[in-house]
Formats: structure tokens, sequence, C-alpha cells
């Protein structure tokens, strides 16, 4: 009896003993440095804005709906195009508020207008000032190239359309696209995470 | 759609990343094009009418040059104007397929004045009516140039005397001033054909003019007694074309129309290039005109060259009934056995949005190419003596003044001329 007795105790003290050590075995070591980050929030120096055509009147009746929100930082465009060539000029602006620093400026579309299963149909974003014209294809996902803002400027945002004659007339045209902006032009935009 | 921004640092580079996004409804066209059905001009419309493909035929045979020149269908292209020169005037224009008191003719426009002097001591009332449209003169030296009218005329008065009675017609240049006018004596109470001869040195080929056709009368009294008058003309007319003979292949006319369904548009042409088979001496004329006569300036080639590719800009809107809102005018002369092709974008705005549609046109000497071209309406003009109005007495003034309503009734009203 006694016998059996001493030798239980002894082994689980003993079995602890061996977990333990294990355990310090399979571990990491962690190093704990303190810091901080601090993120000073600023208005969006680069800006959606109205154009001239902003809620301007679009054929048939209709009206150019343009709805700049999120502090300028989000654009929702719904317009009325027809057959043929439909062309929605300066629409809205891409501004630049900051006075010293210029910016480069990409448009994305993430999401294609769906309007490519008609043969050639297309749907073109245009940027352009006095000098430059930047094309973008709605119809095919990608990222434009770098567009150069100057400090203080804006550029113009305007839309054409295509659709030949003789197609049924689609329901609606969505696309998604992403306005990006960068201090730098040296390195393709990132994809969002 | 979820809208996000996001922040991300590249390199020494940090990027700021925006979503928007854009929807289209796309919606049916507001301005469709017509085929206007003038002689020598073949139209195939695309699907939805906008686009087309025009096979214009330039010829040296004799031509109409006036649009829509037998009223067969509307009253389409014309406008009407007056003069009042002594006393007041009520006046109607309209449009109808016949007109009971004037039976014999198929699409005729009625002109009615009504002239009277309630306060003119003297008893005397002159003024005239008339149709008006803007012509455009074959660049091409010219063999000869016709009008030609048939009508249909009948007054009633109170009058003593009818002092003068006319046919008439004037070719105006388009700062006012009269380039050629002719005048011949009313035949009354039965449909008419009537013919004047322009001598082709009163206009200049290349020209646009607007064609003034109507009547012209005055009456008067001497009874003291019935100082107080009234005179009243019932002008119809079944067709009023003018004709040109050109020596070289040419063509003038409307090639196409334009519709608006909805909305008021400003719109204008442009030519994309300009290709010419055959020999260079050819001279074109492009312009896009408004159904109250309002015309844009013109694309213009000349020697086989563009030397304009644009014109202004005119308002488009939606028509009244039996007008369309607006056509494209060509005039061209082409070197014998030429081909000329001219691609045209036509474009409709209203504030900032513009549409584009494509058109092209070419321009044939059909000797070598020949189409298939629209063909004229040719009207019978059986001519019935019907002579309801002709007596002067006052029962018959009331007998046709009485029934104006009903006349008017359901007939289609010409747009007043503002020149």
């Amino acid at each position: 009896m006694q016998t059996r007795a001493s030798f239980g105790w002894k082994h689980v003290i003993a079995l602890l003993a061996i977990a333990a050590v294990a355990s310090v075995a399979f571990a990491s070591i962690f190093v704990f440095y303190g810091g901080t980050i601090t993120a000073y929030y600023q208005a969006p120096p680069v800006v959606w804005a109205s154009g001239t055509n902003t809620n301007g009147t679009d054929i048939g009746g209709k009206t150019i709906s343009v709805n700049i929100a999120g502090n300028s930082t989000t654009l929702s465009v719904a317009v009325h195009p027809t057959y043929g060539y439909t062309y929605y000029k300066d629409i809205a602006t891409i501004k630049n508020n900051d006075a010293s620093n210029g910016y480069y400026i990409a448009i994305r579309v993430t999401s294609p207008a769906n309007i490519t299963s008609i043969a050639g149909a297309s749907v073109t974003l245009i940027l352009s000032n006095t000098t430059s014209t930047e094309l973008i294809d709605l119809g095919t996902t990608g990222t434009s190239s770098w567009y150069y803002l100057p400090a203080g400027s804006s550029v113009s945002v305007s839309i054409q359309f295509y659709l030949p004659g003789g197609v049924k007339l689609p329901n609606a045209v969505v696309a998604g696209i992403q306005l990006i902006y960068s201090t730098s032009n040296a390195e393709t935009p990132p994809s969002t995470v | 759609m979820l809208f996000s921004i996001l922040v991300v640092v590249v390199n020494a580079g940090v990027c700021v990343i925006y979503d928007s996004g854009i929807i289209a409804k796309p919606q049916a066209p507001p301005l469709i094009l017509v085929n206007p059905g003038t002689q020598g001009v073949n139209v195939t419309l695309g699907a939805n009418n906008t686009w087309a493909n025009i096979t214009v035929k330039a010829t040296t045979e004799y031509q109409e040059i006036t649009r829509n020149g037998g009223f067969d269908t509307s009253p389409n292209g014309w406008l009407y104007g007056y003069t009042v020169y002594s006393g007041n005037a009520t006046v109607a224009a309209t449009w109808n397929q016949t007109y009971y008191f004037a039976p014999g003719a198929s699409g005729v426009v009625l002109l009615y004045m009504r002239l009277y002097n309630p306060s003119n001591i003297i008893g005397y009332v002159n003024g005239s009516i008339y149709l008006v449209q803007n012509v455009t003169i074959p660049n091409t030296p010219l063999s000869s140039v016709t009008l030609n009218i048939t009508y249909y005329s009948t007054y009633t008065t109170s009058f003593s005397t009818l002092s003068s009675y006319y046919l008439f017609a004037e070719l105006l240049c388009m700062n006012g001033t009269i380039a050629w006018s002719g005048l011949q004596s009313i035949t009354t109470g039965s449909w008419n054909n009537a013919s004047f001869t322009i001598p082709t040195t009163s206009i200049t080929p290349g020209e646009t003019y607007t064609l003034l056709v109507g009547a012209r009368v005055s009456g008067s009294t001497l009874n003291i007694l019935t100082i107080i008058g009234n005179l009243t003309i019932y002008q119809l007319f079944d067709s009023v074309r003018l004709y040109v003979e050109p020596l070289y292949p040419s063509f003038s006319g409307s090639v196409l129309d334009l519709n608006v369904t909805n909305g008021n548009y400003s719109s204008s042409l442009k030519a994309a290039n300009l290709t010419v088979l055959g020999g260079t001496n050819v001279n074109i004329s492009v312009f896009l005109a408004n159904l109250s006569g309002g015309v844009t300036t013109s694309i213009v080639a000349s020697s086989g060259l563009l030397t304009s590719n644009a014109t202004s800009e005119v308002q488009l809107t939606v028509p009244p009934l039996g007008y369309t809102s607006g056509y494209i005018h060509l005039s061209a002369s082409i070197y014998p056995s030429s081909v000329v092709n001219m691609p045209l974008k036509i474009r409709y705005s209203v504030s900032g949005v513009t549409v584009t549609y494509q058109v092209n046109i070419t321009i044939i000497d059909p000797p070598n190419k020949d189409i298939a071209v629209s063909s004229t309406h040719n009207i019978s003009h059986q001519c019935t003596h019907v002579r309801l109005g002709r007596d002067r007495s006052v029962k018959g003034f009331k007998h046709l003044d009485k029934l104006l309503p009903s006349i008017l009734e359901n007939s289609i009203p010409l747009q007043r001329w503002r020149g």
C-alpha cells in the first residue's frame, strides 16, 4: 500500500517537470519595444468637383445626374445616352486643392461597363485639360497611366458612349471606377486590400 | 455601391484611392433621320434611324429645286407670310388633302386673307399673302430657270371695285433685296397652271434665295355709302415647283430630314473628308436648315477640295404637325462621270451633351452609275369649274366666311414666316 501511494505522487511531479521543460523548448521568444504611430487626418487634397455640366440637361429632357459625396471623395454619375456617339462634356472635374504640391492621378476600372457583349459598343472616360487628353476604356478592367495634376489645378472629366444603331437598348450600363492619386509616379498603383 | 477610401504607402509615394461609379440608362434617340423623298435622292436609313447612306444623282436634266413642291402629304418645307399695305387683315394658312370648294387636286395649301377697312374713309384695302421657301441655285451655269404653279383662286367682296388681283412670285436675296419678281393676272374659279420664266441673269449660281409665291389684291369703293368694305381671297396651291436646267451635272435639294421627338437641340454638320473619283471640277455646298427658315453656314468644297468642313449651329425643335424639324440641304455640281463621296457627322447637343450620327453622301453622275431614285407624285388636275365664292354679293361672302371654321377644321396649319 505504502509503495503504491509513493509511486503516484512522484510520478505526477516528474511529468509536470518534463512538460515544463518541453514547453520552453517549443515556444518563441517575444521582445517588445515601445513606439507610437500618430495619424493627423487632413482634408483630401485631390477631390471630385463639379464640372460645367454637372446636373445639366441631358438629351430627351432628362438630367445629367452627378452626385459628389463623402467629402468629395466619391462620384456617382447617371446619364442617358442613345444610339451613335453620345458625348457628355465636363460633367465633373478632378481638382487638386493643394496649392503647393502636384499629384499623379490615375483611373482604375474595377467593374467594366456591361456593354461589351454589343459589338462595337464602347464607353470611354476622358480626362482633359488645355494641353493633354487621357482616354480610359471603361469596358475593360485595368488602370490608366499616370496623369500629372499640378498644384492648384484641375482636370475635366467627360464620358463618351457609342451604341451602334440597330441593337436593342440595354436597360442599364454600369461601370465601377477608382480615382487614384499619388505623390509619385514611380510605381504602378497598388490594389486595395 | 460601396465607396471607400484607401491609403497605401508605395515606396516614397503615398497612394490614395477613391471608389466611384457611372450608370448609363440608354434611351431611344430624341432626334431621328427621315427620308425626304426628294427626286434623285436614294436614302438608306439604318435601324433606329440614326445613320444613313445617301446616294444623290447629279444631272444636267431639268430638275426641281423646291422642297415638297407638290404638297402631296403635308406642307413640310413651306411657310406663309402676308403683307397689308392698306386696311386691316385676318389671315389663315392651312394644308389639307383636298378642299371641297376646289375639288380635283390632292394635297393642297390654302391661303386665306380677309381685308377690311372699318375706319378708312377712302374705302381702299390692299394686301398680299404668299408661300415662302428658301431655295439654293446649283453652283453651275444654268440654261434655264422656270417656276411652275398650279393654283385655284376665288374671292368675295363688298367693294364696288376689285382694283387688282394678281398671282405674284419673287426671289429675294438673303439680304432682302429683290433679285427677280413676276406678276400675272389671276384666273378665278378653276385650277390653273401658271409659268414664270426667270432670266438666268437674274440669279447667281450657288446662291440661296427666298422664294415667295402668292396672291396680291386690292379693292376700293367710290360709293360713299359703302366705304366700309371687305375683300376676302381664298388662294389655293396644288404645286409650286422651281425648275433649273444646269449645264453640268448638278443637284440642289434636301437629302435628309431630321425630326426631333423630345427637346430642343443646337445642331450642326461636319465633313470628315471628301474623295473625288474623276474630274476634280467639283463644287459642293451643304447646310442644315430648320423649319422656321433658319440655316447654318455651309460646308464648302471648291474644285474638289474642302475649304470649309463644318457648319455653324441651328436650333432644332419638336415640329408642329405636318413638318419635320429640319433638313440637310445639298447643292452640288460635279465633273461628268465623276463620283464624289463625303462622310458627314450630324451633331446635336443640349447643355454639355453632344450626340453624333454618321451619314455618308455619295454624289454620282448617273449616265455611268445609275441608281433607283424616288419618284415624284404627279397629280391629276381634273379641273372642275366650280365657282363658289366668285359671287361678289354679300350673300356669297357670308357663305364662304361662315364655313371658314369648318374649312380650316382638321387641316394642318402652316407655320408663319418671320422673314
